[in-house]
């Protein structure tokens, strides 16, 4: 074996982030491909909103224009919770990750309202079953965000987060961005072309 | 102020000690919580070895299936079993075994301590593990993609999902590692060849898999509620873009970096232009990006111009990683041994398999839907598993701190070798005769050739059955046995694996790594010593 000499210390790797990055870019697949199975097999429906959606079924708008909005607050607040915590401001990082896992919940809320006043059975037809597919994969990624938040809360309570450390907030904030971005694709597609 | 306390005396930490986290652990009530990247790499690696058995032994038995009369032999159950075999040689062999290489040696390549995320790879294997357990079981019950249990079909599509979701995680652990954890001075155009084309596979499987996850969410969504989104039955051609061509160069992907890391080593010389394998590589990600062949959704797909020119242009990337192999060999004084010969032989049939995909590209030729597309699946992912032989009998000594024995190995990767040229030879030969009416007319007797062809894919198949068997029992025999240590560097390697012990010391490197100023630092250091 040659020996080789000591080399200087590595900057700090954004090792976090980078697999985090990677894993939106994962996740920003499965919404593209979903959307465009979605959009394939609606043209094969005839390619029209009155040919594809189920007669009868009235699309809740207001609530997923809503949910919209949430979304973009959500970025906004979870962005402020990052800001917070790297000028070391506990109370202003504590409370914009608590509001955002609050309206996170009310994403939640929202899109259970859509499902109740849409009315839909589930094994109705094509367009059922693909819109329950895609929301239902977009609520369990909101899922997985509030976990994220509440883990990262609990870790910022106990101090195992702070400037030196703010990569963890980094990432969640990176993935709230990314479900946003998620949302206003899923928005557009099944909620306004639908 | 006044001290009253002493100041703690410093702990003498012995240099070889790694983060508790990074302490390798042994034996399988480990296994479970080991987070050290040597074991979960070797856990990948054994485990896909097993299920290689199985599938290569199913490959087999579905081409003796289609010779003997149907139902005297397996009862009519050829397609399933063919399914399982070709799903499983693709996600629970092929990308699995050269996912455990890479997050056993990529570390050690690029000087880093450990795989980015060890805990997530250790899920990352037990998921795939137990997603492969369920898609066994799947079948058992009668499911798999074509299977007549509607239950037993469900639980395919959870198991081919939860098996695509890991192996995501595990492309992300291996690709991050390349991209954060390199030892300084090692910028990306420095990272040894099998380093980056790990990092290129894992960037492609994260862009690739998803969309198979996506599909596979409508499939299961479709068959437990009967939406009828998706037309019934086609849950296998739903799938196949998986492992069929263009997808099946990304899969093979790993193998170019290990011929590009192999060959300078045994050439005793450095490559000429590593640009040009850095390039081929990379522009496998662009050919083998193959998740718009939606051919379910767009049936005209396969004739598109755009699969034509991906799927003839698919020869470049191998041509120059072949071109780069003989041109090294001709300006260094080679030394043969089975690493060089598995690198050299697996490229030819990769060259091979991107041949037939050209073939099949080729519209007028009428090839698409035939069995030449087996042939070109054959050639890739049964190359892949050739080199995979050669990758560990040249990694063993950090892989296992042994050195396996070249004349034995070398005979393997000969008789895998021709296992994969026949196997796939016959294919494409029943691609041509049994579904091109105007060239079968060269035969007088097309049934006849048919039933010999079959024969010849299942010997082809019980071939690599056997390189893989045996060399399975050679690796297991060595590294139960007291045998001496090996040599920390036996082959004289030009990359940072072979500057730490053999095998590598909690953390990967007892002391710290200097500045790294070329692709070749090991090579490097010993050239400024002699």
């Amino acid at each position: 074996m040659i020996a080789l000499p000591a080399a200087p210390a590595p900057a700090r790797p954004r090792t976090l982030l980078v697999g985090g990055a990677l894993a939106c870019a994962g996740a920003a697949m499965l919404f593209g491909s979903m959307l465009g199975i979605y959009l394939t097999i609606r043209d094969g429906h005839g390619g029209t909103t009155a040919a594809w959606v189920p007669k009868g079924v009235t699309i809740p708008e207001i609530q997923s224009n809503i949910m919209l909005v949430i979304m973009v607050f959500i970025s906004v607040l979870v962005q402020w919770a990052r800001w917070s915590l790297v000028r070391e401001d506990r109370t202003h990082t504590y409370m914009a990750l608590g509001l955002t896992t609050l309206f996170a919940v009310g994403v939640l809320n929202a899109q259970v309202f859509i499902w109740r006043q849409m009315g839909l059975a589930v094994r109705g037809g094509p367009y059922q079953s693909m819109f329950y597919a895609i929301t239902g994969t977009f609520f369990a990624a909101v899922v997985a965000g509030i976990v994220l938040l509440l883990v990262c809360g609990f870790r910022a309570l106990g101090g195992r987060i702070g400037r030196r450390h703010a990569e963890s907030v980094t990432l969640v904030a990176l993935y709230w961005h990314f479900l946003t971005a998620a949302f206003a694709a899923i928005w557009l597609v099944v909620y306004v072309v639908k | 102020m006044t001290l009253t306390e002493t100041r703690p005396e410093a702990v003498a930490v012995p240099a070889t000690a790694g983060p508790k986290s990074l302490v390798p652990t042994r034996g399988p009530a480990t296994w479970l919580t080991t987070a050290d990247s040597a074991t979960i790499g070797r856990l990948f690696i054994g485990t896909s070895m097993l299920f290689a058995l199985g599938a290569l032994g199913l490959g087999g038995l579905a081409a003796v299936e289609r010779v003997a009369p149907a139902d005297a032999f397996l009862s009519n159950a050829a397609l399933r079993l063919l399914s399982l075999g070709i799903v499983g040689l693709a996600f629970m062999v092929v990308v699995p075994l050269w996912t455990g290489v890479a997050i056993a040696i990529v570390p050690l390549q690029v000087g880093a301590r450990t795989v980015a995320f060890p805990r997530a790879a250790a899920l990352s294997f037990w998921g795939w593990l137990g997603g492969a357990g369920l898609i066994i079981g799947s079948y058992a019950g009668h499911g798999g993609p074509d299977g007549t249990s509607p239950n037993s079909v469900g639980l395919f599509i959870v198991g081919l999902g939860l098996l695509a979701v890991s192996l995501v995680i595990a492309s992300i652990s291996v690709a991050t590692t390349v991209l954060t954890l390199r030892v300084p001075g090692m910028y990306l155009d420095r990272v040894p060849f099998f380093a980056w084309a790990a990092m290129v596979t894992a960037i492609g499987m994260v862009l690739t898999l998803p969309v198979l996850v996506g599909a596979l969410i409508y499939y299961y969504v479709d068959h437990r509620y009967g939406g009828g989104a998706l037309p019934d039955g086609s849950l296998l051609q739903g799938i196949s873009w998986s492992f069929r061509q263009p997808t099946t160069l990304l899969i093979a992907l790993p193998v170019l970096g290990f011929a590009g890391d192999v060959t300078p080593v045994f050439a005793r010389t450095r490559v000429a232009i590593p640009s040009a394998v850095y390039g081929a590589i990379g522009l496998c990600l662009v050919l083998g990006y193959g998740a718009w062949v939606l051919d379910v959704l767009i049936p005209s797909v396969r004739s598109d111009f755009l699969f034509q020119v991906v799927s003839v242009a698919a020869v470049l990337p191998v041509l120059m990683v072949l071109g780069m192999v003989g041109h090294t060999l001709r300006l260094g004084k080679p030394k043969f041994g089975t690493p060089l010969i598995a690198a050299v032989t697996s490229l030819l049939l990769l060259l091979g398999g991107t041949v037939i995909s050209a073939l099949v590209g080729i519209e007028p030729l009428n090839l698409v839907g035939t069995a030449a597309e087996q042939a070109q699946t054959d050639a890739m992912l049964l190359a892949s598993l050739v080199a995979a032989v050669g990758a560990l009998t040249y990694w063993a000594p950090k892989l296992w701190g042994r050195l396996l024995p070249n004349a034995a190995t070398s005979g393997l990767v000969v008789l895998g070798f021709l296992g994969v040229g026949l196997a796939a030879g016959a294919n494409l030969m029943l691609g041509w005769v049994g579904d091109q009416p105007a060239w079968a007319s060269v035969f007088d007797d097309k049934r006849d050739y048919t039933g010999v062809l079959n024969v010849l894919v299942a010997a082809g198949y019980w071939l690599v059955l056997l390189m893989v068997l045996s060399f399975g029992l050679l690796l297991l025999k060595i590294v139960v046995s007291k045998s001496e240590a090996v040599a920390d560097d036996p082959w004289e390697g030009h990359t940072l694996e072979w500057a730490t012990t053999s095998p590598p010391p909690p953390g990967n490197f007892a002391t710290p790594l200097e500045v790294v100023h070329s692709d070749r630092p090991v090579l490097d250091r010993r050239e400024a010593l002699s």
